[in-house]
């Protein structure tokens, strides 16, 4: 039998192509995999920080996905599903590393200087999204502050962005309730708003010397 | 609340730390001028816990405590950032209205609140190979499908004894039966998947062994001879009348082995040690992967402008193996080797890629040269596509219809 040629899976939705692949069609989950690889991969490295375990975990969720088609019920859409369970990998990883994770007793151990609980974004120098900036020193200096995140929070922030779902479907997806995805959301916005504007502090301080 | 949240997970020390922390706790806190902003610090937390530090006897208690205060003080200055009231209902109406900047009152703190999410969902992926995570995410499944095939395999035991009477284990093996024949088309497919990784990394192989064998040569890419004879189509005759002996040149000069241009997709390919007097393979059968065709005196790997857009190698042409069967030709046919689903290219700049199509995205058919494709071209511009209006050209044509 003949697989499916590319023009045709561009017309096919992502849920059309899942059961292709549930049906045994050649090339839909080779598909699958390409269609997410971009999208997918760069939510892995903002959520583990790694490039490297980033991909090890993308495969790990194409293989979950895989053993787990059985279960997935077609008449959801497949992106939440496939966010929900890369989500779980990346938790189960970054478990796995904090247990041995190291303090530095240089970090800092009072609160920002300025004393202050709450972040007013007004505040907080955000570039517009078509500002010139170099994109690799962009995309370093948002890991960097992703990274001053726990957990909790990064995934929050992450599924929120890259999925723009609503708090009761995060709340469903991550099987917490409603209140707790609203009071995580606020404080992961705040807390990244927080870290950016220290990291790009620090960056352009660090250009002053030059 | 996540527990994760709550516990500090087994903290550790810097060695650095660890050193100043020893330092410390030998001297006592009576040490007078802390040498670094770090022992400072320490002197500060050490002074937080309000505990004597002279002696030996508790030093791994201290330690660890001192380690949880600072890990908790510094979680606390993350985590205890909250937004603003006003941000807090911004951030409540952007969300539950999909993330329209539009649909919030305070359209300032909307904005903001994009262009947050633009920096957090922005990244470049592009580096790295794409084709190579995608064939190892097909393989690792392949793999898992093997190791849980092979765990599914019964030893026979000795002095195995029926556990049951005949009807139950013909029903069990007719549950079996039946369970297999779901399973085995999965089965075929993801092998094809695994056939697709080897030959992938084939290419990649081969794709070091033309960059050695040009580094030898002068940037010149294989070749046996300097022209061809009647037709290239000849394989295994004599080495100036094919131009599949000018891809054996890597194997005869032990640049690559026959395992490494042999697709596992192909029954027929040759593997295992080559005959070290051979120039060409024994067969068109044998050969799993198509060689650019080499100009008249050769082509300098450096020659072309746009390497990246430049055929080096593919998994084998469909055309050739029809030619010679007589058959008819189907340009746009992709290659035999996995399932005319595709197929691997090389390409001059050493990248190697999988298409779903022989035709490039400059339009040329890998199979055919260009004045070929010139005249398919204008037949068809010519003809067009068949309305339904046509009728025979007379009584001895054959023509049918739905």
């Amino acid at each position: 039998m003949r697989g499916v040629q590319l023009s045709e899976w561009q017309e096919q939705s992502d849920e059309q192509v899942f059961e292709a692949f549930r049906a045994e069609e050649p090339g839909a989950y080779r598909e699958l995999i390409e269609r997410y690889h971009d999208d997918l991969l760069r939510f892995l490295t903002r959520m583990v920080g790694d490039r490297a375990a980033a991909e090890d975990i993308f495969q790990d969720t194409f293989l979950q996905v895989h053993i787990s088609a059985h279960s997935f019920d077609s008449s959801r859409r497949f992106r939440p599903w496939l966010f929900t369970i890369a989500a779980n990998k990346a938790r189960d990883y970054l478990r796995k590393k904090n247990r041995r994770k190291t303090v530095e007793l240089s970090a800092p151990i009072k609160k920002s200087e300025s004393g202050a609980s709450f972040v007013d974004l007004l505040e907080v120098d955000i570039p517009s999204p078509d500002a010139a900036m170099d994109l690799s020193e962009r995309d370093e200096m948002v890991q960097r502050a992703l990274d001053q995140l726990g957990p909790a929070l990064r995934e929050v922030l992450l599924l929120a962005y890259f999925q723009r779902l609503s708090y009761a479907q995060i709340a469903e997806d991550l099987g917490i309730p409603l209140g707790t995805v609203k009071s995580r959301m606020h404080s992961a916005v705040a807390s990244f708003a927080r870290a950016w504007q220290s990291v790009s502090k620090g960056e352009k301080s660090l250009l002053s010397l030059w | 609340m996540n527990p994760d949240d709550q516990q500090p997970q087994d903290p550790s020390l810097e060695v650095e730390d660890q050193q100043l922390v020893d330092r410390i706790l030998e001297h006592g806190l009576d040490h007078p001028d802390p040498e670094s902003e770090t022992e400072s610090r320490l002197h500060e937390l050490l002074a937080l816990l309000g505990t004597p530090v002279q002696g030996e006897s508790h030093r791994d208690s201290r330690a660890d405590m001192i380690e949880i205060r600072a890990r908790r003080i510094q979680r606390e200055a993350i985590d205890e950032a909250r937004l603003s009231q006003e941000d807090q209902v911004a951030c409540d109406e952007y969300v539950e209205s999909g993330y329209s900047v539009e649909a919030v009152q305070d359209a300032t703190r909307a904005k903001k609140l994009e262009a947050l999410g633009v920096l957090v969902a922005s990244g470049d992926v592009s580096h790295g190979s794409r084709e190579s995570l995608i064939t190892r995410t097909l393989s690792g499944i392949q793999a898992h499908i093997d190791a849980e095939e092979s765990t599914m395999k019964i030893e026979p035991r000795a002095g195995f004894q029926l556990p049951g009477r005949w009807a139950d284990l013909v029903s069990i093996a007719a549950m079996l039966l039946l369970a297999a024949s779901v399973i085995m088309p999965i089965m075929s497919g993801m092998r094809s998947m695994n056939q697709q990784g080897i030959c992938f990394n084939n290419m990649n192989q081969t794709a070091n062994a033309f960059g050695l064998y040009t580094g030898a040569n002068r940037d010149m890419l294989p070749m046996a001879t300097a022209g061809f004879g009647p037709t290239w189509m000849d394989v295994g005759t004599t080495p100036e009348r094919s131009n599949s002996s000018n891809l054996y040149t890597l194997i005869r000069n032990q640049f690559a082995g026959l395992d490494d241009l042999a697709c596992p997709s192909n029954p027929n390919a040759a593997t295992g040690d080559a005959d070290p007097e051979a120039w060409d393979w024994n067969s068109l059968e044998e050969i799993s992967y198509s060689y650019r065709i080499m100009p008249q005196g050769g082509m300098r790997a450096t020659s072309i402008d746009q390497p990246v857009r430049v055929v080096l190698l593919s998994d084998r042409s469909p055309v050739v193996l029809r030619i010679k069967a007589n058959q008819a030709v189907r340009p746009e046919e992709n290659s035999p080797n996995h399932d005319h689903t595709g197929q691997h290219m090389l390409m001059l700049d050493g990248s190697a890629t999988w298409s779903d199509s022989p035709m490039l995205d400059s339009r040329d058919n890998i199979w055919l040269p260009r004045p070929i494709e010139s005249v398919i071209h204008e037949a068809r511009e010519r003809h067009g596509i068949m309305t339904g209006n046509e009728q025979p050209d007379g009584p001895t044509d054959a023509f049918v219809g739905p």
